[in-house]
């Protein structure tokens, strides 16, 4: 599997545990050069992510926000 | 190639990193750098696994920024200059985190269009500083000033989807924190809250 | 007061600084298709005026709340950065350019300082 179709998969399939665990592990931290893992994703994980997590969200409406 | 996985303060000795393997703590600037093995593809384990490694050594240590995933540097050397080079702004962060996490606020709904006065450039910066700010969450700002430490905001702007907002607070605050955020009505948008979690949103960018 | 400003802006114009340097060692140094050299550059120049417009921005925001901008100073800073914001975003979109694509890269996420 390519490394794009492999992060689409990861976030296809994610619940919303794991979509807040991608949003905080990637999207934020210590910040220093060395895309070596995500460089090769060549996925827009932002958009696609926060488009998932608000999905996610809204399923949960119900449900007390839990970590 | 060596991975970052936090720049701590009195930071566990032990820890293990997202395959189990035992992590080095290098000692520079007055900080102590947490370092493993670079994950070896991006996968939902092992994205699990790190984040768990990040929270067991935060949960430990008297102040720890966590490293974005994939964080990693060419080599040790490489990463002491980095950390040298942002030492007063790491140690400033550091300083702040001590003792406390994050919670993260969502905030879902979209930005009402707000009657401003004045002309078109003066109603523009208005609409610009509000996407900036979410003063829709003012209400909830002053029932959680008392434990709200620092903040951060992040516009999204998609629709449905406002902001992510993080709020730093001191270590056992997180229940009353939520039961605020629970018991406070908004309008015109409404939050999820997710945390503790460590102090991701509070940790600087080291220079290239 | 000024003093911080000006320290502020030092600060801004040499991470600007910094980012012209990252972003010239990543152009290409050579391509074949001169409609993708123009594009690339096309690119390069639009982000960092995005990036400038959105320093700028912030510093407007800065004092407006602040108080220390008339209502005058105001407008005409909303208006010019609001055209300046309509311009880079028509021109964006005539080379084939979404707006992710003008964002200064901080990682492969693609976001702002």
């Amino acid at each position: 599997m390519s490394a794009e179709k492999r992060a689409e998969a990861i976030l296809e399939h994610a619940d919303a545990s794991l979509l807040e665990i991608i949003d905080h592990v990637l999207n934020k931290g210590v910040m220093i050069q060395g895309e070596v893992i995500l460089g090769v994703a060549g996925v827009d994980l932002v958009y696609l992510r926060l488009n998932a997590l608000l999905c996610a969200a809204d399923k949960l409406l119900d449900a007390p926000g839990k970590k | 190639m060596i991975a970052l996985y936090a720049i701590a303060q009195g930071a566990p000795p032990d820890a293990a990193g997202a395959f189990g393997e035992r992590l080095r703590v290098i000692a520079h600037c007055g900080m102590e750098l947490v370092c493993g093995d670079l994950p070896g593809r991006l996968s939902a384990e092992t994205l699990r696994a790190y984040e768990a490694a990040v929270r067991w050594i935060a949960d430990r240590s008297e102040a720890c920024l966590p490293a974005r995933f994939g964080a990693s540097a060419a080599s040790e050397a490489d990463l002491r200059d980095l950390v040298e080079a942002r030492a007063p702004a790491l140690l400033e962060a550091l300083a702040l985190v001590r003792g406390r996490e994050q919670m993260t606020l969502r905030v879902l709904g979209d930005l009402q269009p707000h009657a401003a006065a004045g002309g078109p450039g003066t109603r523009y910066l208005e609409e610009r500083r509000r996407a900036a700010k979410v003063p829709e969450l003012d209400p909830l700002r002053a029932a959680l000033s008392s434990l709200i430490r620092a903040e951060q905001v992040e516009p999204h702007a998609q629709p449905g989807l406002v902001a992510s907002v993080y709020h730093l607070i001191d270590r056992g605050d997180a229940d009353r924190y939520r039961q605020l955020v629970e018991s406070s009505p908004l309008e015109g948008v409404r939050v999820t809250v997710s945390g503790p979690w460590p102090a991701w949103s509070f940790a600087p960018e080291l220079s290239r | 007061m000024k003093k911080d400003v000006v320290a502020m802006q030092v600060r801004e114009l040499e991470a600007l600084r910094k980012e012209i340097e990252r972003r010239a060692e990543k152009a290409p140094r050579w391509n074949a298709d001169p409609k993708d050299v123009q594009k690339s550059v096309v690119r390069l120049v639009l982000a960092l005026i995005e990036f400038l417009r959105k320093l700028l921005e912030r510093q407007a925001i800065r004092r407006m709340e602040a108080g220390s901008l008339t209502p005058e100073q105001t407008e005409a800073i909303g208006l010019a950065l609001m055209r300046l914001e309509e311009t880079v975003h028509d021109l964006a979109r005539r080379f084939g350019l979404k707006p992710e694509d003008l964002n200064l890269d901080l990682g492969p996420l693609g976001r702002l300082i």
